[in-house]
């Protein structure tokens, strides 16, 4: 009997529920979410592009293609590109909520997902959802403080201090307790997958706050703007594509309201000022009202929550003035009727917020409540049909789009620029043996809207590839290097404890890595600086900034004066026949000495090598240097450090030769050479898409850069950055045919050497006075291009 | 009471058993710009279903069907025809605790090619890109015309992703050709695979 009844009850309640609805009813998925927050991540919104972000600042070549392996929710290996993790976060912050979760009051996520901006940031506590379905209550969090609330206690927890932290791990590999959580590459995508998921939940709940009902306090079982919505997106062409253009021009709004503070203790973020500023009352309803600039909407100051309150209606709250869905607007003193081509009536809304054709239509009880009841304007029987939902959605889509790419934005806000030190290098290495073990570096906040970085922990990752050949010698072109698949990571904090970093000039940084030297067979270098800390007015804010820098970088020093080139040969320096040839030759004065040319032999002394940043330029002297050799016989190589530095950095040197033959009648001094413009290693794959740089493959392709040995006298030296110091070439012009090659022109002329270096730029190097009868040569040793290598995009 | 019982079973099956009837889809894919069919394209249905809540309807991944057009470029997918959610379906979805099986939706992609439903917002695929209404029986005969895509970045837009299921629902299965052209695409393009998915290639 009992079963007949509610089997009784069940059945009346559906049919009474089917006679009393008059407006169209369709289905809502989370579809929606998914597919707006998927086209967040392909777009440059308000001139944000998160494809950007990823390739410049996480270096992430393919941008939001890149995929990332994560779990789902059901504990299973879920492999996505970035752009749907974003969406599957879209999907998930509806979830989970069972049927019998809501019948039986236990806890969901979708529960929290209203707002009330009545409701002053103090009673925000008292925002969220209160109401009745099927005389059941459903009561449930705010959704500004769901969003920062880091207990959330049903489907994970996925707010935006959750997002932070999951950042912040997918960087150093740590939780903010400092706890190691995640070691190896996989792990930190993985957590850089969650950090796309938990802002993918949270532009969830920004969209949402552009649904009436989620804004009006009404509980809605069934279909209404939502799935309606999800109609314009699934059936394009039968909407005449109106969902394309509801996403293709969003409103987004001004960023000054994010520097609105926050009252509330649990709403600490500015990220609660894109749903609700606070600055409406319920008594200043045209502060919602959009504002324009030649016909363009332009960024808009109020919460989003607010406008959607104002100006539009929901099935339970039109023109209701019970207690929980008694709402100021839109009122009907601002409304007219009027009637379309159909002859379907429809209630507008002008003044006191935007104007909207649809707000709602007139069923056929209206005109007779109308008459009989002319003075009760209360639960007026008015609908929403398509109509009034697509000039809904059109107001509101673009703002659930701008807003919601906002937050997107806001969380990836900070930036930081890394430049190199005044020293020219970030770090050097006086033996493969020792590695690096310190990192010096130079850091800028360039972030927008002048957010300072005042109070944070200041830490850098060192990402590399360990080489397991030696990456300081020559392969065949069809040699493949051997590396370590996996990234390896250094993560070290701020030696001095600096805590702030500024905008209008760059702060130097120390970083001690002693415990944990890079090695110097390391390719992919990498360089991230993590600030953690307050970040304008967000507390907690994690900021990363990006430096591909150079491989170690050997510094080479070559004497090769022990011997020269004579009329196109080399000869042993000071050897009878070098002497013979310049003494007894024409013009010489067959005095047994050659007094006419030095062709003796040289030691190097009192070498000082300095480098420098090519925006601070620096020579080296006795009192600035960052190497000091005591000598270097002739004949000898030295390589003296490993550096790490940019692609390109300067150099120069101070110097004195010294003869040692007792027959060498020449006197010698110091010298400086010119600066040079060094060139520092690059051993990596790297993503181009550039057809000049990939042909003759097609592009896109991938390049492995490479560096190129000079092999010189059995010995192979890198020569972007180091020096050779040769003996001037007799008589002037001659040249010799230099080993393999690779030095073009040994000498050019007089009193002149010439280079071509890798950018294809002759410069001169160093030049004498023609009258100076002693004669000094110091050649740089050329920099070579760096091949590439193109790989077949399978490898 | 026994008639009540059926009643209300009718009432049920009338309203909720329509949409579980099959239904044969048919199609044609041909290139926008030589009007020439194309064949070896990857049509993929997938149908969700779905239940009412409080905070409105949620919804899961229900089937998964994927076919190749022939030489000719036509296609047939056989599955259930769904039918959209309204508000008696909402209350006894969320009062009985079952699903409503939604019309399909559809995906047509051919490496090179924009990609039907991500091309539509495509500056290269709009106006070109011509379509019908594939949740309509009598669309038999009709062409979706895809142009084909010269610019990479237009190719990342349009091409679409790998249908992953909720719960303990995978249907990577179901997908095993559209996983595979997705990659070949991925390759084309110069981005990763997946990698994970490999092994469901077909």
């Amino acid at each position: 009997m009992k079963k007949e009844k509610i089997i009784i009850s069940i059945s009346v309640l559906i049919a009474l529920i089917l006679l009393l609805n008059f407006s169209e009813s369709f289905s809502l998925t989370e579809g929606t979410h998914k597919e707006i927050n998927k086209e967040i991540a392909k777009g440059t919104i308000n001139g944000f592009s998160l494809d950007v972000y990823l390739k410049n600042i996480l270096g992430m070549t393919a941008g939001y293609k890149q995929n990332l392996i994560g779990f789902d929710s059901s504990g299973r290996i879920l492999e996505q590109d970035i752009m749907d993790w974003l969406g599957y976060g879209g999907i998930q912050e509806d979830r989970p909520g069972e049927w019998y979760d809501y019948i039986l009051g236990k806890p969901t996520r979708s529960i929290n997902h209203f707002h009330n901006p009545l409701k002053s940031s103090e009673e925000w506590d008292e925002a969220g959802l209160d109401d009745k379905v099927l005389g059941i209550s459903y009561t449930g969090q705010s959704q500004i403080l769901w969003a920062q609330n880091p207990n959330q206690d049903v489907g994970g927890k996925w707010s935006w201090q959750d997002a932070r932290e999951n950042f912040y791990i997918a960087l150093t590999g740590k939780d903010f307790n400092g706890k190691t959580v995640a070691i190896l590459q996989k792990d930190r995508e993985q957590y850089l997958a969650y950090t796309l998921r938990s802002i993918g939940q949270l532009m969830h709940l920004v969209q949402d706050a552009s649904v009436p009902e989620h804004v009006r306090n009404d509980i809605h079982l069934l279909p209404a703007y939502e799935a309606k919505v999800e109609k314009f997106r699934t059936r394009k062409a039968k909407y005449d594509f109106l969902w394309d253009r509801l996403i293709a021009d969003p409103i987004v709004f001004d960023k000054s309201i994010l520097s609105i503070s926050s009252t509330h203790p649990s709403a600490p973020s500015p990220i609660s000022r894109i749903i609700d500023t606070d600055i409406y009352t319920g008594n200043n309803p045209d502060i919602t009202k959009t504002q324009f600039n030649n016909l363009l909407p332009i960024p808009q100051n109020v919460g989003i929550a607010e406008y959607t309150n104002v100006n539009f209606l929901s099935k339970d709250t039109m023109f209701e003035n019970d207690t929980l869905h008694n709402f100021p607007f839109p009122r009907t003193l601002d409304t007219t009727l009027w009637t379309d081509a159909n002859k379907r009536t429809y209630i507008k809304k002008e003044g006191n917020g935007d104007t909207v054709e649809h707000l709602a239509v007139k069923s056929w009880l209206f005109d007779y409540r109308k008459k009989y009841f002319p003075h009760y304007d209360q639960k007026l029987p008015v609908s929403l049909d398509t109509e009034c939902y697509k000039d809904y959605a059109q107001k509101l889509i673009p703002r659930a789009v701008g807003y919601s790419a906002g937050l997107l934005n806001y969380f990836f806000r900070g930036s930081i620029e890394i430049t190199l030190p005044d020293s020219g290098v970030y770090a050097q290495a006086d033996s493969p043996d020792t590695g690096f073990t310190e990192i010096k570096l130079l850091a800028r906040n360039t972030s927008d809207n002048d957010e300072e970085m005042t109070d944070g922990a200041i830490e850098l990752v060192i990402g590399y590839r360990r080489a397991i050949d030696d990456p300081f010698v020559n392969y065949p072109e069809d040699y493949a290097f051997r590396a370590d698949n996996d990234i390896s990571y250094i993560v070290v904090p701020e030696k001095n404890g600096i805590r702030s970093i500024p905008p209008e000039g760059p702060v130097e940084l120390t970083f001690n890595l002693s415990e944990t030297p890079i090695p110097v067979k390391a390719i992919n270098v990498f360089l991230q600086l993590i600030y953690h800390g307050r970040l304008g007015y967000e507390e907690g804010a994690v900021v990363v900034g990006f430096k591909d820098i150079s491989e170690p970088t050997p510094v080479d020093l070559f004497n090769d004066m022990d011997r020269i080139c004579l009329n196109g040969s080399f000869y042993t320096a000071g050897s009878q026949d070098a002497v013979d040839l310049v003494d007894k030759g024409p013009g010489g004065n067959h005095n047994n000495i050659a007094d006419e040319w030095d062709v003796y032999a040289h030691h190097m002394t009192d070498i000082y090598f300095k480098f420098s940043s090519p925006d601070y330029p620096v020579y080296a002297s006795p009192s600035d240097y960052d190497i000091s050799i005591p000598s270097i016989y002739a004949g000898d190589s030295v390589r003296v450090k490993y550096i790490l530095t940019d692609y390109n950095f300067l150099y120069n040197s101070m110097q004195s030769m010294e003869g040692f033959d007792p027959e060498d009648p020449w006197s010698h001094s110091s010298s400086a050479s010119n600066l040079h413009s060094g060139i520092a290693i690059k051993n990596q794959m790297e993503y181009e898409e550039d057809p000049a740089v990939c042909a003759p493959m097609s592009a896109p392709c991938h390049i492995w850069w490479y560096p190129t040995f000079l092999e010189y006298r059995d010995i192979s030296l890198w020569s972007g950055g180091g020096m050779m110091f040769i003996n001037n070439a007799y008589p002037q012009g001659s040249e010799c045919t230099c080993y393999q090659g690779i030095l073009r022109t040994c000498m050019n002329g007089g009193q002149s050497l010439k280079a071509v270096d890798s950018m294809g730029k002759t410069g001169i190097l160093s030049k004498f006075s023609a009258d100076d009868s002693r004669k000094r040569n110091t050649l740089q040793m050329l920099p070579l291009m760096q091949k590439q290598r193109r790989m077949p995009m399978d490898e | 009471m026994g008639s009540r019982v059926t009643i209300f079973l009718l009432f049920v099956f009338i309203f909720f058993g329509a949409n579980a009837y099959g239904e044969t889809f048919h199609g044609k894919v041909i290139d926008a710009d030589t009007k020439e069919p194309i064949e070896g394209a990857i049509v993929v249905a997938s149908w969700s279903e779905e239940r009412g809540t409080p905070a409105g309807p949620t919804s899961r991944l229900k089937d998964v069907i994927e076919t190749l057009t022939d030489k000719n470029g036509e296609w047939v997918i056989k599955g259930p025809k769904g039918r959209d959610v309204g508000n008696v379906t909402a209350i006894f979805t969320f009062l009985t605790a079952t699903y409503h099986t939604l019309p399909p939706e559809f995906i047509v992609f051919k490496p090179g090619y924009c990609s039907y439903p991500a091309g539509f917002g495509l500056e290269a695929c709009k106006g070109k890109m011509k379509t019908y209404n594939f949740t309509k029986s009598e669309s038999i005969g009709e062409a979706v015309e895809l142009p084909k895509l010269i610019n990479r970045e237009d190719r990342l837009r349009s091409m679409p992703s790998p249908i992953h299921g909720d719960e303990d629902r995978i249907f990577y299965n179901e997908q095993g050709m559209f996983i595979r052209l997705i990659n070949e695409e991925s390759r084309n393009l110069g981005i990763g695979e997946y990698k994970t998915l490999k092994e469901y290639e077909k």
